[in-house]
């Protein structure tokens, strides 16, 4: 090796132009090339997907609504879901709660809040509360809430445990490799249907999962649509 | 070589630190690279609209209209003689009789629809109570408790907290609401009552008719007569 570098740098014979290290110059172009390619292609992997642009996005809400106080089997109150998000089962839209439906309970606890002055106001006046959304899909998707909760698809799937989160964040990518997935596979992802909304809840094993998923597939007629417009249109 | 290759060293490690890894939170709005169709200019579900004086895209029904349908079969709901069910048997919506008063008894007959214009009879059957189970528990036991004693959660949380919810969290267990006719249960859940606020948004009529008859069955589940227990559960009880 030591002597292949000498022989290198040695000064060419007459009338050679290029040293003898010019020999080398493709090898180390070619050399650069691949080490840029891969960082290039490390690089698009790690930043240019859902699981970078959108996991992770906890912007700040107008409430401090705390998930992990109200909702879920762990939490203090332990509301189900659907007590705040009522149309989620019947509705393509899962909705944001009504002010009203806060005041429900907050008209009697801690009323006066000043945590809750957005609400109150909201209540007395009927202005809207600017809540942000976090999980966005593009709008030419088109995710319907309603068949998803009513086939024992869970709120975790796409959620993750929104029910242990202070501040709301986005948890899963919600790419098109995402919804496909579970498209192809849908008892890896099928509950039960009194479990749609107990996010702590896990079948036994992953053999377990797999039967009575494949059980759930068969009875209710899963047939998850994997072609174009299913989702779009 | 080298040269290039520390360059390309130094500015991997700098847009690192700049970017950061997958997962990390962050509280600036997502980009999107190829944003070509990801935002159209449309209504959305509880969308925001700079246009409408109130900010929103949805927009509250005129004042005085009445609901016609679904608008899912236009020609059916827009035809002469179309009646919508909640017309034709407005008790099962209202708990009320044609006099005003509240029904003693479940409706007779449902809100849906027989091929033949005949609405279905409304029958209490285990399927009810089962939605009525899961209704309940969803919307009422927050308050009310799973067995409708009044001791839900928000009871213990105004105990700790101090506040007048505790003194107004009604017992469904007392005489007073077992003597209620079901219209007037099915009435209180429609529109509220006192600190109670209204639940008529939230359930559909049909499922308010299956959290009365789950408020009944709690009733009768705390105050069973013997006779009515079979005899193998009897056997397990000591």
């Amino acid at each position: 090796m030591r002597k292949l570098i000498d022989f290198l740098k040695s000064p060419a014979p007459n009338g050679n132009f290029f040293t003898r290290s010019v020999n080398a110059l493709p090898f180390k172009v070619l050399v650069c090339l691949l080490v840029t390619g891969l960082v290039v292609v490390a690089g698009i992997n790690e930043y240019a997907t859902n699981k970078y642009l959108n996991v992770g996005y906890t912007p700040d809400q107008p409430v401090a609504f705390d998930h992990s106080f109200h909702a879920g089997p762990d939490s203090v109150l332990g509301l189900d879901c659907r007590y705040c998000h009522n149309f989620v089962d019947r509705s393509s839209h899962s909705n944001v709660p009504t002010s009203s439906t806060c005041w429900n309970c907050h008209s009697q606890v801690k009323p006066d809040s000043p945590a809750l002055a957005l609400i109150r106001r909201s209540v007395e006046t009927g202005e809207a509360v600017r809540w942000v959304k976090v999980h966005k899909v593009p709008d030419y998707v088109y995710f319907n809430h309603a068949v998803h909760i009513n086939r024992g698809v869970s709120c975790v799937e796409c959620h993750g445990r929104i029910d242990q989160q202070v501040v709301v964040g986005q948890q899963k990518s919600l790419n098109m490799s995402f919804c496909l997935d579970c498209h192809r596979n849908p008892e890896q992802a099928i509950r039960p249907l009194d479990k749609v909304t107990d996010l702590s809840w896990k079948a036994g094993s992953e053999g377990a999962q797999t039967a009575q998923g494949t059980k759930f597939v068969h009875d209710w007629k899963v047939n998850p649509p994997q072609s174009c417009s299913g989702c779009h249109r | 070589m080298r040269r290039y290759l520390t360059f390309l060293a130094v500015a991997v490690v700098a847009l690192l630190g700049f970017l950061g890894f997958q997962g990390k939170t962050s509280k600036q709005t997502p980009v999107y690279v190829f944003d070509d169709m990801d935002y159209q200019a449309r209504y959305k579900a509880q969308g925001e609209n700079t246009f409408f004086a109130d900010g929103r895209d949805a927009r509250p029904p005129v004042a005085g209209s009445v609901a016609r349908g679904t608008g899912l079969e236009p020609t059916k709901v827009f035809s002469a003689e179309y009646r919508r069910a909640e017309s034709i048997n407005p008790t099962f919506v209202t708990g009320k009789d044609e006099r005003g008063n509240f029904l003693a008894d479940f409706p007779v007959k449902s809100l849906t629809m027989l091929p033949s214009g005949e609405l279905k009879p409304f029958i209490i059957d285990s399927k009810l109570l089962e939605l009525g189970r899961t209704k309940y528990q969803i919307y009422c036991a927050v308050c009310h408790g799973q067995v409708a004693d009044g001791n839900g959660i928000l009871k213990a949380r105004s105990a700790i907290e101090g506040d007048v919810a505790i003194n107004t969290i009604a017992n469904l267990q007392s005489p007073m609401y077992r003597t209620y006719p079901q219209g007037q249960i099915f009435d209180v859940i429609t529109n509220g009552k006192n600190t109670m606020m209204p639940y008529g948004d939230k359930l559909s009529p049909e499922e308010r008719w299956a959290v009365v008859a789950y408020v009944r069955a709690l009733q009768l589940s705390q105050s069973c007569p013997p006779e009515l227990v079979p005899a193998s559960v009897k056997a397990t009880v000591k």
